[in-house]
């Protein structure tokens, strides 16, 4: 649990916001991490007006149309030649996507 | 004759008068674009030359009798979040400064078939993520109403180029009120159609489940007759409604007798302009005067939309931006090995707003807090939908102000909650999935526009159409001229 | 060792047999340039959209309903969000809380005899792209090469529960869960080709105690041999922790072949938070009670009850029923072939012997070869009418795999028909004996053992074409024996 410097409890800590950071792929800058820190605390304390609501055995809503059965026959299409694939690939190589070393494994 | 200040039917109708050509039409918009765009800045990209090949075809076509639509030369400008086939696809964002779409959204496909030049490319906050279009990578976008003030946003480019009369109607995207705020500032009419109402492939993705494609025009009946022209299903989002939908133009003039027009309790409340009240009170005596009947409605927990729409529409965008990893397009940032990359690219590529939003949506998913976040948020949308259907049983159309206050001055709203907020009266209708529409009524002490909310119930666009037709009217006859300042 | 339980609970991956991809309409072929079998969507470019592949559903629900599993009447499809090169959107679309099939079983043959199985769940996912290192492996190279052409191929996730006792039975569970696949024709499982792969959890427990031990998931597993060897090196290794006193930590191990051994991969602090959320794109399915049974009455009978009906309608041994069922296509073929002649051992004994052997002498599968139903009849009754001898026979069905030509004409062709005209028979008997007149002596007197000498002698002169047995009898008669 930790205090902001106006004594204020904070619903998010530094090392939350740090481990997002590494989640999602995103390098802050040491003096950003305290900002950062500060804002998303405070954008999460105007989110707990949503505890005011009872929503027990309420059906979450994942989809903004009541739709269901979106399905394609199994038939092929047209797809990209390798060139208009890889147009766009910042370090092609005879038509592969090359990246630096991969030092973990899936 | 000023064509740029012309609406897109008046547009239409000289075309197949044959007064005008389609070249003629586009050559006023560049002209146009290249007098003013330099103050407004509302296009990233002008595509001049295949405007004006697509208006020479266009004008053949007419020759000969082929033409493709009503609309077949009538030029048209889409926010760059529309994928156009070797155009380049910025989202207003660094990491695709560079990026060029090798394929057309299912809208600009539709654009195509209809004959309708594409003008250029229009700037917005960066991946859609803002209300004033100041979030942009790229560019700054100014108000044509007053250049010390924001366009709004995030489709602040397409809302300024059309005001400015540099094109006669445009696409933008609405994920929380993103084509209806910017419409709302620049005195426009901006329509977000029913979530799955227009295909969303091509569109590139913000927030999956709120997101949709939108259009800006000068009248009502244009907006209705572009609505037409882009609406529909489409085999390639599975989101998309399976049906045609109806001719939206034909309810613009069908007026409100009988009409049951909804006003939120209690509305006089809350914290909205003087001047934006008194619009809201000329429109209801409006209605009432045309025929309609208006009632008071609530729905409680409107003043819990705005928290549940940015946890929904942060957690997907954490998602759907992950894919900006510097491997297959967009901007890369070299690293010592892939993770590194990854972390360089993303850290330079994204600008602040959508670390903020890309930090927040990953801990709301994160586990430990999905529950009580997401899920929560969710459960909470849920409920707001069925509130709604329930108004929607006592009424045809809700009428609330587009937003509280008009177009601000640039750097005006630095807190991000305060910013938020700017999306109060716009946010309900993406949650729910409902169609919601701006259109300008009254101005500000500031002589700026103030744009109305209309709101109706699922795929019941022509109902909003038919209050938005009464109303237009009424400031048409009191100001005599619309739209392009 | 010997006061521990061994759990091990499989995690398996099969691709399915669709023409196209899960969410867009690009070929699965395997091979062809590096990403030359990609669109939009599988390339995840900004925009574009997935849609559902009606037949990945449907080899789903095959697999599932093979497996005994419930179809629920509803599922949906979530994202597992984590970044990886070889992920284009950086999630894979997955099913997380409402997967296509729960709670089945399988019942297969191990080396201590016959266990069940139980299936958590299947559920649809879709395939990764693939990368080529620059050096011998990933850890090891300087860069790596991204090739998009497998993204989004469908594939099916098979979760068993902790239900196996040993890295053999694991290695016999997987085998049989295989051949059902392949036998329903949803995926053709090739390990090497990696259209099927495994993950393991594997823990150990003293013997009477119900509560689960600390588990270890395996990964990297890449052939059969590899998930016996690498299971068991790791119930060695645990027990080996247990017995000096020490903890076995909850982490992921990856197998490397090279050195046998297990290596950690990462810890349980380490392990990856996938954030889970409701894919917004593609709305819920409902599946229609009426297609599942449809599929569940066109699915064929699965390998173990059928080995057991060959044996019991065929009076075939457990290891000649075995070899049929080890490939659909096999016992297919043998019920067909039976269907036509009904000497039911002579058909598995060629089957074994001689079919096989051409088969793989020319890499081939059955499906592939040019030998059908009616040509290994054809052959077999050459056989038994006389008309060509057992030698003879093995030179035609490597003609008829060569060529495809029907057994009769390649008998024609190659001028192989037997003489049977007793005439003709007799005619060379009479020369023979004329041309050996002592031998002949010697055979009248009683020597039977020179007339395998002349039936030697008109083989030689008839270039093998005299029917033996009708020579031996005109022999036996003229010699008076």
């Amino acid at each position: 649990m930790t205090f902001s410097t106006k004594g204020v409890f904070l619903l998010i800590e530094r090392r939350d916001v740090e481990r997002m950071a590494a989640l999602a792929h995103l390098h802050l800058k040491e003096s950003d991490i305290q900002q950062i820190t500060l804002e998303l605390d405070s954008i999460l304390e105007a989110v707990q007006a949503l505890n005011l609501v009872v929503t027990d055995g309420v059906e979450p809503m994942n989809h903004a149309v009541p739709l269901e059965n979106r399905m394609r026959e199994d038939t092929e299409g047209r797809n990209f030649p390798v060139e208009t694939a890889t147009a766009n690939g910042p370090h092609v190589v005879q038509g592969y996507f090359r990246v630096p070393r991969i030092l973990e494994e899936e | 004759m000023e064509l740029h200040t012309m609406t897109a039917g008046e547009l239409a109708s000289m075309l197949e008068k044959g007064e005008i050509s389609s070249v003629d039409a586009v050559k006023s918009c560049l002209d146009h674009i290249a007098a003013r765009d330099q103050a407004v800045g509302a296009f990233l990209t002008v595509l001049a030359e295949q405007a004006l090949q697509a208006a020479e075809q266009s004008d053949t076509r007419r020759r000969e009798g082929r033409a493709l639509s009503l609309w077949d030369g009538v030029p048209i400008a889409i926010k760059d979040n529309l994928a156009l086939q070797g155009v380049r696809n910025t989202c207003g964002s660094k990491m695709l400064e560079h990026y060029i779409a090798p394929y057309d959204a299912h809208v600009v496909t539709k654009l195509k078939q209809a004959g309708m030049p594409i003008l250029g490319k229009t700037n917005m906050d960066e991946f859609a993520m803002g209300s004033s279009t100041e979030f942009s990578a790229l560019q700054v976008t100014r108000n044509p109403w007053d250049v010390e003030r924001v366009p709004g946003g995030s489709s602040g480019g397409s809302a300024a180029c059309v005001a400015a009369g540099e094109a006669p109607w445009a696409l933008g995207s609405d994920t929380g009120g993103s084509v209806r705020e910017p419409a709302s500032f620049c005195g426009l009419v901006g329509i977000k159609p029913t979530y799955g109402r227009v295909s969303r492939y091509g569109l590139v993705a913000f927030a999956s489940s709120l997101d949709q494609v939108g259009t800006f025009s000068r009248t009502v009946s244009d907006g209705a007759a572009l609505l037409s022209a882009i609406a529909g299903s489409d085999a390639k989002d599975s989101t998309s409604i399976p049906d045609a939908g109806p001719d939206y133009a034909s309810a613009v003039r069908r007026g409100v007798q009988g009409l049951r027009v909804g006003v939120l309790d209690g509305w006089e409340q809350d914290t909205v302009l003087p001047s934006v009240a008194a619009s809201m009170q000329e429109a209801t005596a409006a209605l009432k005067r045309a025929g309609a009947e208006v009632t008071t409605v609530s729905l409680n927990l409107l003043d819990k939309a705005i928290e549940t729409y940015y946890l929904i529409a942060m957690a997907e965008a954490s998602s759907n931006l992950a894919r900006y990893d510097g491997v297959r397009y967009g901007l890369r940032v070299d690293g010592t090995d892939a993770a590194d990359m990854f972390r360089r690219t993303r850290s330079e590529g994204f600008g602040q707003e959508v670390k903020r939003r890309i930090l927040l949506g990953t801990y709301v998913l994160s586990a430990g807090y999905y529950d009580a976040y997401y899920k929560k948020a969710q459960q909470v949308r849920t409920l707001i939908r069925s509130q709604f259907a329930q108004m929607f049983n006592d009424v045809d159309v809700l009428l609330t102000p587009t937003t509280a206050a008009t177009a601000f001055r640039f750097g005006e709203k630095q807190d991000p909650l305060q910013m938020y907020q700017t999306d109060y009266y716009t946010v309900p209708a993406n949650l729910a999935g409902l169609p919601a529409m701006s259109l300008p009524f009254g101005r500000c002490e500031a002589g700026l526009p103030i744009g109305l909310q209309l709101t109706a119930g699922a795929l019941q666009e022509p109902v909003m159409l038919q209050a938005a037709g009464v109303l237009e009217q009424v400031e048409q006859d009191r100001r005599g001229s619309y739209g392009a300042v | 060792m010997a006061q521990y339980e061994v759990v091990i609970g499989l995690e398996i991956h099969a691709e399915l047999l669709t023409k196209t991809k899960i969410f867009c309409a690009c070929t699965t072929a395997f091979g062809g340039h590096a990403n030359s079998h990609c669109c939009p969507v599988c390339l995840g470019l900004p925009g574009a959209l997935p849609v559902l592949n009606e037949k990945a559903v449907e080899y789903g629900i095959k697999a599932g309903l093979a497996l005994d599993c419930r179809i629920p009447e509803r599922c949906k499809f979530d994202r597992k969000n984590y970044f990886y090169p070889d992920l284009p959107k950086a999630y894979q679309i997955s099913q997380y809380d409402e997967p296509l099939c729960l709670g089945g079983s399988v019942t297969c043959e191990t080396e201590t005899g016959l266990q069940t199985i139980g299936v958590t769940r299947v559920h649809l996912e879709e395939e990764a792209g693939k990368s080529v290192h620059s050096g011998d492996n990933i850890l090891g190279s300087e860069y790596s090469s991204m090739d998009y052409n497998r993204a989004g191929i469908p594939l099916i996730e098979i979760v068993t529960e902790p239900d196996l006792r040993s890295p053999q039975d694991a290695k016999a569970f997987l085998e049989h869960l295989k051949r059902v696949l392949q036998y329903i024709e949803v995926s053709d499982c090739k390990m090497e080709e990696g259209s099927l792969r495994c993950d393991a959890n594997v823990s150990l427990r003293p013997l009477g105690v119900q509560e689960l031990g600390t588990k270890v998931e395996i990964k990297n597993l890449n052939s059969f041999r590899s998930v016996e060897r690498a299971l068991q090196h790791e119930v060695t290794r645990q027990s080996q922790l247990y017995e000096a006193k020490q903890q076995v930590e909850q982490e992921t191990r990856a197998w490397d072949e090279a050195r046998g051994v297990t290596v950690s991969m990462r810890s349980k602090e380490e392990s990856h938070d996938y954030r889970y959320f409701p894919e917004p794109d593609i709305p819920p399915v409902h599946i229609n009670s009426l297609w599942v049974e449809d599929l569940r009455s066109g699915l064929p009978e699965l390998p173990l009850s059928r080995k057991e009906r060959l044996q019991r309608q065929y009076g075939l041994t457990t290891y000649e029923a075995e070899f049929l069922v080890s490939q659909r296509s096999w016992s297919d073929f043998f019920e067909a072939v039976v269907q036509e002649f009904d000497q039911e051992k002579m058909v598995v004994n060629w089957l074994m012997g001689d079919v096989s052997r051409v088969l793989n002498a020319r890499e081939e599968t059955l499906p592939q070869s040019q030998l059908d139903v009616s040509g290994l009849v054809e052959l077999l009754r050459l056989i038994d009418t006389g008309t060509i001898s057992g030698s003879q026979a093995k030179a035609v069905l490597e003609a008829v795999c060569a060529t495809g030509q029907p057994p009769a004409d390649v008998v024609q062709t190659l001028g192989m028909q037997q003489i049977s005209d007793e005439d003709q028979l007799a005619a060379m008997v009479d020369a023979v004996i004329a041309q050996y007149p002592g031998e002949a002596q010697r055979c009248r007197e009683g020597d039977a053992k020179l007339i395998g000498f002349f039936v030697g002698q008109i083989m030689k002169g008839s270039q093998g074409k005299a029917n033996p047995k009708m020579v031996n009898e005109l022999l036996r008669k003229k010699l008076k024996l």
